[in-house]
């Protein structure tokens, strides 16, 4: 029996006239890495924000693990375990790098006001060293263990989008999303970051789900590999079966099946 | 070392200070205690505009509640004042709350707006309520307070009593937003959506400024009650919530020390420049407008701020 | 008796409409509230009053020279306390106006006291009367001065070359520039019709009201704003339309709930409008991209 933790169901979001996404049949399973790729302006983002709770579907159901969530706010899906980076970093320039993991880590942001203000000293230390700790331990997954007091904004641009994942990490998420996490990478990055990503996904039990556009990276790291164009799936299946598929291929005009 | 030194020298200082002043002229210690008020509101202004980030005008209205709250209590119903001062600033501290439900929702200018009108409006209902507030004529006779008897007459009492309210406040304000809260209050100012992304809820955060922020303003308010004894429209006008506003801004908007150093900065100098009385309020225009320009994050701004959260945990990663 | 109220709530709506313009307009480049611009009306209002009492000059003269001054002083404000903050964070330039308006006023109150002055004009107290109604001569002029100057808005921002331009910096401004719009010149164009605009809805308010005084500009300034909201902000039809439809609402509701709480209606307009569709009547609806 496959265990489906994600489960969309005919599911379309229109703008006004526009429509972004038309009836989308999709499933994420237990453990699996998912790629969903596409040319741009296919929807792929909107999906993203979908899943997330930033857009509602105007027709069709999400279902997280058998839970209809397509009412639930955003911040009550990072409760129940999706959390998601984002395309254009959206970091906070003016925090350290460990301050930009501590917003997202739920003991911290849920950290109560009374607690804060009559709590003993010692007591909110022990806590707070004790959260301080698992942030770290999620920046080291990804290498930025040294950097904690940097200012977000002083990082390059390929640390910058590794913190925003150990920041969907730390969480305690279980579906991760990640949207273009290799953009502005070279090729030694990307190597670093298929292995950081086959390696968060056995050690966190997570199931990933990938917005890319290298598909070198995609088709090494993915269990399975779903297409969209113009808001419309058009193809889903193993890496080999989407390299050869004749839709696929004449939706990119020929192009871009990077070799790796 | 030094920080112990320099905390016992403030202390002795604090303690000291006001009786040399009330030497030299009674009224040098009036302006100490305004200080005090001011830094209290400014304090309770910057969690709103500094912390939370909601652009909050006519902060003046939560003092003003507070200060009639505690005269009518007082007046009223006889109670004293250390039942009517938390009484006042949670009543305020309501009002806040009430103002923020309708107001989170709307962006930076929207909101400058609404809440502008909002403090027009509880002045004029301050003016226009006679039966309750007798109007512009005041409520006059606020008794002082009494502490086991002894009633506070004379200047340094009050002196003490406000320096004591604002260590408070400080101590509080302090440990909220360099907690988990204020964490969560600085991500929300910077990108709500970020901030519902990694499950915090924005809605709530704002709220909490709001009634933390009246809260404490109702508190200096009640305080104020007291002191002067006399309540009238004439001291929570428009022009004062600028005031405020102002010593948040050029002390550092999210900087604590900035707040108070704002106080400091607003409440002497019109006493120093007394002679240019005239220009006061051109050049405090002036002044935000130039501060806008060259130094937007204050005196004393938020680069100088202690990491939130974590500032004070010893063990930090492998250091 | 309810007509008769009903012009009462078209004079004073045009001159919101002529106030909320200035908003609009700016708002629809920058996106950004012009929290003095309700100083700026009170400015023009002075400015009339200054020039008709110490030149002596007529009145139109004096409307056309207080625009004029108004308008260059608007494009000051710009230049000086609002483009270098272009940048900065959205709440630098709400400070930053905030600081103009405390100025404006302040300054005002230096030069001319913080008492009401009258506004000597040569406007008797003839009226005209059609059935129930009756127009005074001030509210003919109100009335036929605001909608020339709309109607000729109307015509510069649809016909002329250098309104289009400035239609298309409101809709984007990045474009505009990509285009070979010069922006800068759009805004500050916009800036000026704006306070030239508030200048005579300033000196209207100064004869028909038979006041000037340094504060006026604060309550006018929230009117205002919430006739351009109602209408839609951004929006220039809007905002005329939204400053008549205050207009009557106030003025009806003062006449028939109570004078003393019409800034409580008004206030309330507003917040209504906030929460329930914050694009306003013409307005269209913003789209969050993420």
């Amino acid at each position: 029996m496959i265990e489906k933790v994600l489960e969309l169901n005919n599911v379309s979001v229109n703008f006004g006239g526009l429509k972004a996404l038309s009836d989308i049949n999709l499933e994420v399973r237990r453990g699996e890495i998912l790629s969903i790729i596409g040319p741009n302006g296919a929807g792929k983002t909107t999906l993203f924000n979908l899943l997330t709770g930033i857009y509602r579907p105007t027709s069709g159901t999400i279902r997280y693990k058998d839970t209809v969530i397509n009412k639930l706010k955003p911040y009550k899906r990072v409760e129940l375990g999706l959390a998601r980076t984002f395309q254009n970093t959206r970091l906070i320039k003016n925090m350290t790098v460990l301050e930009n993991v501590l917003i997202a880590h739920a003991k911290c942001n849920k950290e109560g006001m009374f607690s804060a203000i009559f709590r003993s000293w010692a007591t909110l230390q022990r806590r707070r060293e004790a959260i301080v700790q698992d942030c770290v331990e999620k920046l080291a997954t990804v290498g930025l263990e040294h950097k904690l007091d940097l200012l977000a904004g002083a990082l390059p641009y390929g640390e910058q989008r590794l913190l925003e994942i150990a920041r969907a990490l730390v969480t305690g998420c279980e579906v991760l999303l990640l949207d273009e996490p290799a953009a502005g990478m070279n090729s030694v990055e990307k190597a670093e970051l298929i292995q950081k990503i086959k390696y968060l996904s056995s050690q966190y039990s997570l199931e990933i789900i990938l917005i890319e556009h290298d598909m070198g990276l995609v088709m090494d790291i993915s269990d399975r590999i779903v297409v969209l164009n113009y808001g419309v799936k058009i193809a889903e299946g193993s890496p080999s079966q989407i390299q050869n598929d004749p839709n696929v291929i004449e939706a990119y005009l020929g192009g871009e099946v990077e070799e790796r | 070392m030094i920080k112990k030194t320099a905390i016992a020298a403030a202390t002795v200082l604090a303690i000291v200070l006001p009786i040399v002043l009330q030497l030299v002229n009674d009224y040098l210690l009036h302006v100490v205690i305004m200080i005090g008020i001011f830094s209290i509101l400014s304090l309770s202004l910057n969690v709103i505009i500094g912390y939370a980030g909601q652009f909050a005008l006519g902060h003046a209205a939560f003092y003003g509640i507070g200060a009639y709250a505690a005269a009518l209590l007082m007046l009223h119903f006889h109670l004293s004042f250390w039942i009517a001062l938390p009484a006042s600033a949670a009543i305020a501290g309501l009002f806040g709350f009430l103002l923020g439900s309708p107001v989170i929702r709307l962006r930076g200018d929207y909101l400058g707006i609404v809440t502008l009108g909002f403090g027009e409006i509880v002045r004029l209902i301050f003016v226009g309520w006679v039966d309750l507030t007798r109007g512009p004529m005041g409520l006059p006779g606020i008794p002082a307070p009494s502490l086991f008897g002894f009633v506070f007459s004379d200047k340094l009492e009050f002196y003490y009593l406000i320096l004591l309210l604002l260590l408070i406040t400080y101590v509080v304000i302090h440990r909220l937003v360099h907690s988990g809260v204020g964490l969560s209050l600085l991500t929300v100012r910077e990108d709500e959506t970020l901030a519902q992304s990694v499950g915090i809820r924005p809605n709530y955060y704002k709220l909490l400024a709001f009634t933390v922020g009246g809260f404490f303003a109702g508190a200096a308010g009640a305080f104020w009650a007291t002191y002067i004894s006399y309540v009238s429209p004439d001291a929570f006008r428009y022009l004062d919530s600028v005031n405020i506003l102002a010593m948040v801004i050029l002390g550092g908007a999210a900087s604590l020390p900035g707040s108070v150093l704002g106080a400091i900065i607003l409440v002497v100098a019109p006493e120093i420049l007394r002679y240019v009385s005239d220009y006061r309020m051109i050049l405090l225009g002036l002044a935000i407008v130039l501060m806008m320009i060259f130094k937007p994050s204050g005196f004393w701004g938020e680069q100088y701020r202690k990491r939130n959260f974590y500032g004070n945990v010893k063990k930090v990663g492998n250091k | 008796m309810f007509l008769q109220q009903l012009t009462n709530g078209l004079t004073i709506g045009v001159i919101y409409a002529l106030i909320a313009l200035g908003y609009t307009m700016v708002y629809g480049i920058l996106k950004i509230v012009n929290f003095a611009h309700g100083d700026i009306f009170m400015i023009g209002s002075f400015l009339g009053l200054f020039f008709m009492q110490e030149f002596q000059l007529p009145l139109y003269l004096a409307f056309i020279l207080s625009a004029a001054v108004t308008a260059g002083i608007g494009m000051l404000i710009e230049r000086f306390a609002y483009r270098p903050l272009r940048l900065a964070d959205r709440i630098v330039p709400l400070i930053s106006a905030l600081g103009v308006s405390t100025l404006l006023v302040s300054l005002a109150q230096k030069l001319w006291g913080t008492e009401m002055h009258p506004f000597p004009t040569a406007f008797g107290s003839r009226t005209y009367t059609f059935g129930s109604i009756t127009f005074s001569e001030i509210q003919i002029l109100i009335l036929l001065l605001s909608i020339l100057l709309m109607l000729g808005l109307h015509l510069f921002v649809t016909r002329t070359k250098t309104g289009t331009a400035m239609r298309a910096t409101s809709m984007s401004l990045t474009n505009a520039a990509l285009m070979g719009i010069n922006t800068n010149r759009m805004i500050s164009l916009a800036f000026a019709i704006g306070s030239s605009l508030a200048a005579c809805a300033g000196m209207m308010v100064g004869i028909y009201y038979n006041a000037v005084y340094p504060t006026m500009g604060y309550m006018a300034g929230i009117n205002a704003f919430t006739a351009a909201v109602l209408g839609g902000i951004g929006n220039i039809p809007g905002a005329m339309l939204g400053g008549v439809l205050l207009g009557l609402v106030e003025t009806l509701g003062g006449a028939y709930i109570s004078t003393q709480y019409k800034s409580v209606i008004s206030f309330s307009i507003l917040i209504i409008v906030l929460l329930i569709r914050p694009s306003g009547i013409l307005g269209s609806k913003e789209i969050n991209k993420v």
